[in-house]
């Protein structure tokens, strides 16, 4: 097979790049003399890895510091502080987040990734959030990209990557448990153990348990949407010689979500089990060269009343990247994933092909250049990716990036990305009600013709720091789509007063999204600190030739908030408290689902006090959604949206 | 799918070649040193070349505190760990917030820090702490030892007055490698 000879090729490459580094040993800076230090020149660290700030592209960090004092007890609801991101929480367990518009359940725009580990399904290309209740203290940052990412992550960056990346074992060493108690998190506890063997090698170990209660149906009474979640998993970090790393990591989860069913509310619950281990392996040739080497397996069931799926993905990536010349730096990798399913349907739902494998392969190459040293450099590249579905996919990019000081940076680019099809796209068969038409019954059937999705991409930004304790950060973007996914009637059959309709996917819709996103933070005093952000979105799409999905369109146009923002505010107060307190505030959003309601612009208030009794123990009090219980989406396709009900918990840290 | 809009196509093409004709003209590169393990080992250096009042410190431990999450502080991170100085241990501590900074011999506040200067110094006042930074105008502002960049080299600027007020006495040969900076200039 090609793609083994593939891997074999990627392994016998990376040997060989081992092989010569053997040889090359770094003077030992430590031991020198200030004299002798003096004379050195120096590369600043923006060349071999990068600020934020640095970055030709719109980019927000979230600083493990931001996650504890969020008072989040979950990823989506920590990416509510991003501008650009939509994130909307549809009952107990269930989220729907996206970038840059198109948001639903089972939004398919958007990559995630925990420590190089892809975790959206090939099902559907969208996440399953309640999968990953990671513990949030171990989490270092997430680092979240709007726009496409397609030429380094792939397809599915369409329009944002985000990448979840823990701390390393190093940093986590000791004992560290955390427990809420709650309203709605009626337990929360995680604890983690790191410990070292000998000088080179550390690790951690954790366990999480948390149970979440129901929220309320906005029909009345219990929404049934309880969430159990258990995980556990560990972490090895071997620094094999001064430049070179060797992680291996992986987690095991078992979580049980309740799950009403929307639009005839049947409850069931949804399992999801799965465990993944990920070996990287990563070698430093020299301050302007480096080479990583990464193996993961993911297993994935999911066991709920419309599906039962089993996947186990392998996957191998390969990147080098080096300096071949002063103010040039090449970046090149390549990449094989292979998924392979066992699905099968229920309620409605039904797969062709009970089992399946899909391959991946993919090569990339980014040359970023120096055009005039620290004022103007050129990032360009591209990622060749060959999938089973739409074939051969070319995903480029160019960008520009200006910093006239260190005080202002200008960026700018131009970039294509796709989405490919999904395993559900070529072989889902659906019957349903019609959530649109009244007696109407639909047949979806998936469609081999079915293609890859585009976007063009052209944005902007700039960040600045106008004064020491401000930083501001715009941008703008013009996505030009083609080939978005429409679902078309093939034809439709009277049953005296019910219309039986027989639907299949086409690539019949186009259009432009625009928008723009403003971040803020300003660091009043010592005690005070204001971030905020504000995002502006609009889809605007049209049929091509022989379209008329007016349901995909008027969802793309209307059923994402147009205007969302927030705004924070951390507050160091005397003996060791601290109080923080975020308000969020989304507009309206339409729906065009005969079932559902309109949902209002809504505002939501997170408040948190923390008192940090001693240096290694640390008390809070946290309300989330503090205003008033609201339903911040509509009903997905197939679950019922719950209240988003006032919740409040206590929790005590402690480290050691 | 994999058509592209001929204006992209062509744009592309187009940066190639000017990629191209640039990287013709790069002149050869020379030996370069990452600027955090260069500043990592001069921390240690200063720490060798300052005496602080009552000698050996609490604990048996040189503590380092680094205040600033930045890739900066990362590598120094990486740097400084499991090093040790004339047989004392050094121990890197990640500063959030300025609790805890008193408690360092040694506290490094990185460009993107997570204070500003006048907040550590009123923090480490009377600790004895050799205060560094990189940020212009550190030492002038009542900070003790400051990085600058001179081309592609590193220099530092002391300010002494600073350091005799906490106690702490800088040797001569460290005074003669420094720019030499008083308060409010």
């Amino acid at each position: 097979m090609v793609q083994t000879r593939g891997v074999q090729v990627l392994v016998g490459l990376a040997i060989v790049f081992w092989a010569t580094s053997a040889g090359a040993v770094e003077e030992d800076l430590v031991a020198m003399d200030l004299e002798d230090l003096m004379e050195l020149e120096v590369t600043t660290a923006t060349k071999s890895a990068r600020r934020a700030a640095d970055t030709p592209a719109a980019v927000t960090v979230i600083t493990h510091e931001e996650i504890r004092r969020s008072g989040a007890t979950s990823i989506p609801d920590l990416l509510r502080r991003v501008p650009g991101l939509n994130v909307a929480q549809i009952d107990a367990n269930r989220w729907a987040v996206s970038a840059r518009g198109f948001n639903d359940e089972y939004s398919n725009k958007l990559l995630v990734m925990v420590d190089g580990r892809s975790i959206y399904t090939p099902l559907f290309s969208g996440i399953v959030w309640a999968e990953h209740d990671l513990m949030l203290e171990d989490i270092d940052r997430i680092e979240v990209v709007r726009g496409p990412g397609g030429t380094l992550w792939g397809a599915n960056a369409v329009n944002g990557v985000i990448n979840i990346i823990t701390k390393t074992s190093t940093e986590t060493q000791g004992l560290a448990t955390v427990s809420r108690v709650g309203t709605h998190e009626r337990f929360n506890g995680a604890s983690r153990f790191g410990g070292a063997i000998g000088d080179n090698v550390h690790y951690r170990v954790y366990g999480k348990f948390a149970d979440r209660a129901d929220y309320e149906s906005r029909l009345g009474g219990d929404a049934h949407d309880d969430w159990q979640s258990v995980r556990a998993g560990g972490r090895l970090d071997w620094q094999a010689t001064e430049d070179s790393l060797v992680t291996v990591q992986g987690d095991f989860y078992d979580a049980d979500a309740e799950h009403t069913i929307a639009p005839v509310g049947i409850e069931g619950e949804d399992e999801y089990t799965g465990g993944n281990v990920l070996a990287r392996a990563s070698h430093q040739f020299s301050d302007t060269s480096d080479m990583s080497l990464q193996l993961y397996y993911d297993r994935n069931v999911r066991d709920t009343p419309i599906i039962e799926e089993h996947r186990d993905t392998f996957d191998v990536d390969f990147q080098h990247s080096f300096q071949p010349f002063e103010g040039n730096r090449l970046v090149w990798g390549a990449g094989f994933r292979a998924s392979t399913d066992r699905i099968s349907g229920r309620l409605g739902l039904g797969f062709r092909g009970r089992a399946q494998t899909d391959n991946v392969g993919s090569f990339f190459l980014q040359d970023e250049i120096q055009v005039i040293e620290d004022l103007l450099s050129l990032t360009i590249g591209s990622k060749f990716e060959q999938n089973d579905y739409s074939g051969f996919e070319v995903q480029p990019s160019a960008r520009v990036l200006v910093t006239p000081n260190d005080r202002h940076t200008l960026w700018a680019s131009v970039s294509r990305a796709v989405r490919t099809p999904a395993r559900s796209d070529e072989d889902v068969a659906i019957f349903q009600p019609s959530t649109t038409a009244p007696n109407t019954f639909q047949q979806i059937v998936g469609s081999s013709r079915f293609d890859a999705e585009e976007v063009i991409a052209y944005e902007m930004g700039y960040r600045t720091r106008p004064l020491d304790p401000v930083t501001l950060d715009f941008a703008f973007f013009i996505n030009d789509y083609d080939d978005l996914r429409s679902v078309e009637t093939v034809s439709s059959f009277p049953f005296g007063p019910i219309t039986l309709q027989n639907q299949t996917f086409f690539n019949r819709l186009r259009g432009v999204g625009y928008g723009s996103e403003i971040a803020a933070q300003w660091a009043v005093t010592d005690f005070l600190n204001l971030s905020g952000g504000y995002h502006f979105t609009r889809t605007d799409l049209s049929f091509k030739s022989r379209g008329a999905d007016a349901n995909a369109r008027d969802a793309a146009e209307t059923e994402t908030p147009r205007h969302a923002f927030h705004i924070g505010t951390r507050i160091n107060l005397p003996w060791d408290f601290e109080f923080d307190t975020t308000l969020f505030w989304v507009d309206r959003q339409a729906t065009n689902r005969t079932n559902s309601n309109q949902i209002d612009a809504h505002a939501r208030l997170d408040m948190r006090l923390g008192w940090r009794v001693r240096e290694n123990l640390e008390v809070s009090l946290v309300g989330l959604n503090v205003i008033e219980p609201q339903q911040e989406f509509a009903d997905s396709v197939f679950t019922r949206a719950s209240d988003v009900p006032r919740s409040f918990y206590g929790s005590v840290r402690w480290l050691y | 799918m994999t058509k592209l809009s001929t204006p992209l196509h062509r744009r592309l093409t187009l940066a190639f070649a000017a990629m191209l004709g640039l990287c013709s003209f790069a002149p050869e590169s020379r030996a370069e040193y990452d600027e955090y393990k260069v500043k990592a080992a001069f921390l240690l250096n200063f720490a060798k070349l300052v005496t602080w009042p009552g000698d050996t410190p609490a604990g048996g431990k040189l503590v380092i505190g680094l205040l600033g999450d930045t890739e900066g502080t990362a590598v120094l991170t990486r740097a400084l760990e499991g090093a040790s100085l004339g047989g004392t241990p050094v121990e890197v501590r990640h500063l959030t917030s300025i609790d805890g900074s008193a408690d360092c011999r040694i506290v490094f506040l990185a460009r993107d820090g997570v204070v500003t200067p006048e907040s550590l110094l009123a923090a480490t006042r009377g600790g004895r702490v050799l205060t560094v930074s990189e940020m212009p105008g550190f030492a002038s502002q009542g900070g003790m030892i400051n990085f600058f960049p001179d081309g592609r080299k590193l220099r530092f600027e002391i300010n002494p007055g600073a350091a005799e007020r906490e106690g702490l006495k800088i040797s001569s040969r460290l005074l003669a490698l420094a720019r030499v900076v008083e308060e409010g200039r």
